[in-house]
């Protein structure tokens, strides 16, 4: 049947926007139509799980009560709340009154300030050279009590004040209007919603203003997201997806503090620049830059006019773009130069400065990311940058690099690219197959286990190595964004290899098992996925690999299994070509299941199997569930399960978990 | 509504009873909005605590012409976002099991979905990879009585990028399921 519907369409229909008519059109269609029909299971699975309920415990309220400041709203405190918002304007004119008072008062301290590159804090900077006269102004409660793991410039979305301290409750140190961008320098370690800021400074002002506390509600939090060279998002990339026009002198070509022409301007910003738009307001846009090479800036994100940007289309001549992990980049506009080792891509996109283009080439820098707008704060507040926490500030010995990349390689605009397929890159074969046999070789333990039938042994280096040999190809890779269940997918005897080194007992083991005669189920240590440059933890992890045949044949000859055809042994269950499964009360219909789903049930009911009991010792032996087993010659075994035992072959078990415990294991995630 | 406002005012009065009364009220639906978002019961737990004493420590800000409801996911749509971060950073993976805790029922599912247990774990899988913002405005959008422009005052954006990221988030979930599907073995 043809298609004629989109996305949309369904979309409208599980949304009941759409007329009767079209939506009994629509209905018949999706009847038929098995790609229509998966989207309209999609929504409709998606909307189940967006009304789900759930309960927490049921004392809750009374525990949280205990946990308040019941004196906050006290009669004593509760009119200077009521007067609070009121007073904004007098405390404003008594902040300036304050502010020039104190300016006066501490004239010598301030002029010693401006005149010095240190700002100290107390606490945080015990090992730099301390100007106790300037700390005065700057006597910031618990500045040195905070997490520095994210450096970034945000603006300020409710006005407010800044505190003196990380609560309502502190003194006002600072009146902060809607909009005005200022820098995060930290997070407070007692209570993760209260921030260290300072306002950032215009381009070429240097020195930071006051230190304040400010509150995470009283910010926005898209601006705190940034995007580096070393670790750029997928999704978060395709966000820059605006480009800057129609700049002339009319509007200066600059980012602004505030959404106000007459405030300090804090980025330079040209025709063409990528930016992500943060916010929107009537007349002017929170926006960010995607990178540059001045290291100047005091901020990458800041205010723009809206008739100032436009959405990027392909083929719109952009100033930044973003390069691939797979691009090659050469010193020269020229296939046989050198490959430059400037460009050490580690997440599939990595933004870049494009310098210019000479027809399929196209010359490209390093750029600089948003924290390195923010880096010289540190360094000017006396924040010593070796104990920042974390690994994204740039080293200074990171200068510009430039380098050619084929123009076509080149992605200035996300408009008809799939990110799904840039986040999960073809894998060169030949060169997995290489690396997975050097893993084996070089990894020092490797055990086999035949699960089935209890046997287990470690590989001697001479086994380790023709293993590795017998892997000559991986013919074909799949992938499954899920755990792997490996009851559920091995083969009889259930071959599990595990791979280990001694050398880094930290890192994680590969573990592969049989799960056909030339089909492993595998999982690689997330750790080493670096190694191979097309594995990345955001991809759908590879769950399968099909190799040659004799590495399957070489693992069997190790522990050959012995012959499964005794009725008795559960083992002989896994011969079975389908099982159903009744449980009226936990499955409503009969379930069947085939192959694996078959090894799973098997497997998951031998682990639960305790010792015999002898049938007099039975009372009351009820049906819960049945899993009726079924042969290629329709001979039929069957595994009934009551609350508390287990029956088979016409004997019984003790249940080691309770019957319903046992279906969850069976039944949840992928049967 | 004129309930909830006496009880916002007699919390702003020292009345620690009306407090409890709010949170009783909301304690369940801001809990299962959480699960929803952090499918993890512990976190969940964790942040409806930092939801309900942010609420309390602010509440002398709340503008009522704000719904209180708003308001109040709001803080803890914010709440999730400061802690997806978190996790981001730390590369935590999440436990989908927690999601038993969210009841759901699928009574009334068409005769068309068949494998309705599997596949709902693959939807929430694919859920749960959205960016935060999006997950929000999807789940919001769902839940009864928000419109565009009460998820656009909670995330901060117009009520059009309201409509926009939830239109985005159910077009990733319905082609990354038919991958899935396409893939499944």
């Amino acid at each position: 049947m043809k298609c004629n519907y989109c996305i949309e369409d369904i979309i409208k229909y599980a949304e009941n926007t759409i007329s009767e008519e079209s939506k009994a059109e629509i209905k018949k269609h999706i009847e038929n139509c098995e790609s229509c029909k998966k989207t309209y299971t999609a929504l409709f699975l998606t909307e189940k799980f967006s009304n789900a309920e759930a309960t927490i415990n049921e004392n809750f309220h009374l525990d949280i009560i205990k946990q308040l400041d019941r004196g906050r709203y006290s009669k004593k405190n509760l009119y200077f709340y009521k007067i609070k918002n009121k007073l904004k304007p007098a405390l404003s004119i008594a902040a300036c009154l304050a502010v020039v008072l104190t300016c006066f008062m501490f004239r010598h301290s301030i002029y010693d300030f401006f005149n010095s590159s240190n700002i100290n804090i107390p606490g945080l900077n015990s090992n730099m050279p301390q100007k106790t006269d300037s700390i005065k102004n700057f006597d910031i409660l618990e500045a040195d009590n905070i997490y520095i793991d994210q450096p970034s410039n945000t603006a300020v979305i409710n006005p407010c004040f800044g505190k003196k301290g990380p609560g309502e409750e502190y003194d006002n140190v600072i009146e902060l209007p809607y909009g005005r961008l200022i820098s995060i320098l930290g997070r407070y370690k007692e209570d993760r919603f209260w921030f260290l800021a300072t306002l950032t400074p215009g381009v070429g002002d240097k020195e930071p203003d006051t230190l304040f506390w400010i509150n995470i509600d009283n910010l926005s939090m898209d601006a705190l997201y940034t995007v580096t060279f070393k670790d750029c998002n997928t999704s978060y990339a395709s966000m820059f997806n605006s480009i800057i026009v129609d700049l002339s002198e009319q509007s200066p070509e600059t980012l602004r503090a505030l959404p106000d022409e007459s405030s300090v301007p804090v980025c330079s910003i040209k025709n063409g620049d990528l930016v992500n738009v943060l916010k929107e307001d009537e007349e002017w846009s929170l926006v960010r830059k995607l990178t540059d090479k001045n290291e100047n800036f005091t901020s990458y994100t800041g205010w723009i006019r809206n008739e100032n940007y436009i959405f990027c289309k392909p083929g719109s001549k952009t100033n930044q773009g973003f390069i691939q992990k797979s691009s090659i980049i050469y010193e020269a506009p020229d296939e046989n130069s050198k490959v430059s080792n400037h460009f050490a891509i580690k997440s599939h996109l990595a933004p870049v400065v494009i310098e210019s283009t000479e027809g399929e080439w196209t010359k490209i820098a390093i750029g600089i990311d948003e924290y390195m707008g923010i880096y010289p704060l540190y360094s000017s507040l006396g924040i010593r940058t070796d104990l920042l926490e974390t690994d994204d500030i740039p080293s200074t010995s990171e200068s510009t690099a430039y380098g050619w990349v084929k123009t076509n390689e080149l992605i200035t605009s996300f408009e008809g690219i799939d990110l799904y397929a840039l986040d999960n890159p073809e894998i060169d074969k030949v060169d997995f197959t290489n690396k997975i046999r050097t893993e084996i070789m070089n990894w020092d333990i490797l055990t086999l286990n035949a699960y089935d039938i209890g046997l287990s042994i470690t590989l001697t280096d001479y086994q380790k190595s023709l293993l590795a040999e017998k892997l000559t190809a991986i013919y074909d890779i799949e992938f499954f964004d899920g755990d792997i269940i490996f009851q559920r997918e091995a083969i009889y005897p259930f071959y599990f290899l595990e791979l280990k080194t001694s050398s880094a007992p930290e890192l994680g083991s590969y573990k592969f098992a049989v799960a056909g005669e030339d089909k492993l189920a595998i999982i690689i240590p997330d750790e080493r996925y670096e190694y191979y440059d097309y594995l990345d933890w955001k991809r759908v992890p590879v769950r399968f690999i099909k190799v040659n045949r004799e590495f399957v044949q070489y693992i069997k000859s190790l522990l050959p299994p012995p012959a499964n055809n005794d009725k008795n042994n559960t083992n002989y269950l896994l011969n079975a070509q389908r099982v159903i499964v009744t449980d009226e009360d936990f499955l409503g219909q009969p379930v069947e299941g085939v192959g694996p789903q078959v090894y799973k049930c098997v497997r998951m009911l031998r682990e639960v199997m305790g010792n015999e009991i002898k049938p007099s010792y039975i009372e009351d032996f009820k049906e819960d569930a049945i899993f009726k087993f079924i042969f290629e010659d329709s001979s039929i075994s069957e595994i009934v399960l009551s609350d508390r035992y287990i029956r088979y072959n016409g004997k019984y078990y003790e249940l080691k978990e309770p019957s319903k415990t046992v279906m969850t294991r069976i039944f949840i995630a992928y049967f | 509504m004129e309930l909830e406002q006496t009880l916002i005012e007699n919390t702003l009065k020292g009345d620690m009873d009306s407090f409890s009364s709010l949170v009783l009220a909301y304690k369940d639906k801001i809990y299962a909005f959480l699960l929803k978002m952090t499918l993890s019961k512990e976190d969940a737990e964790e942040l409806t605590q930092d939801v309900f004493i942010s609420v309390y420590k602010n509440l002398y800000r709340y503008n009522k012409n704000w719904g209180f409801s708003t308001w109040i996911y709001k803080i803890a749509s914010n709440s999730f976002k400061n802690y997806y971060k978190k996790i981001k950073r730390s590369r935590v993976t999440q436990n989908i099991l927690d999601i038993e805790d969210l009841s759901c029922n699928f009574d009334d599912c068409p005769e068309i979905i068949l494998e309705s247990r599997e596949d709902y774990l693959k939807v929430v899988e694919l859920i749960n990879k959205l960016n935060p913002e999006q997950k929000v405005a999807l789940v919001l959008k769902h839940m009864k009585g928000f419109s565009y422009k009460e998820i656009g005052k909670i995330l901060d954006i117009s009520p059009e990028a309201a409509q926009m990221k939830v239109q985005r988030a159910k077009e990733s979930i319905c082609k990354q399921y038919k991958k899935l599907e396409e893939r499944s073995y």
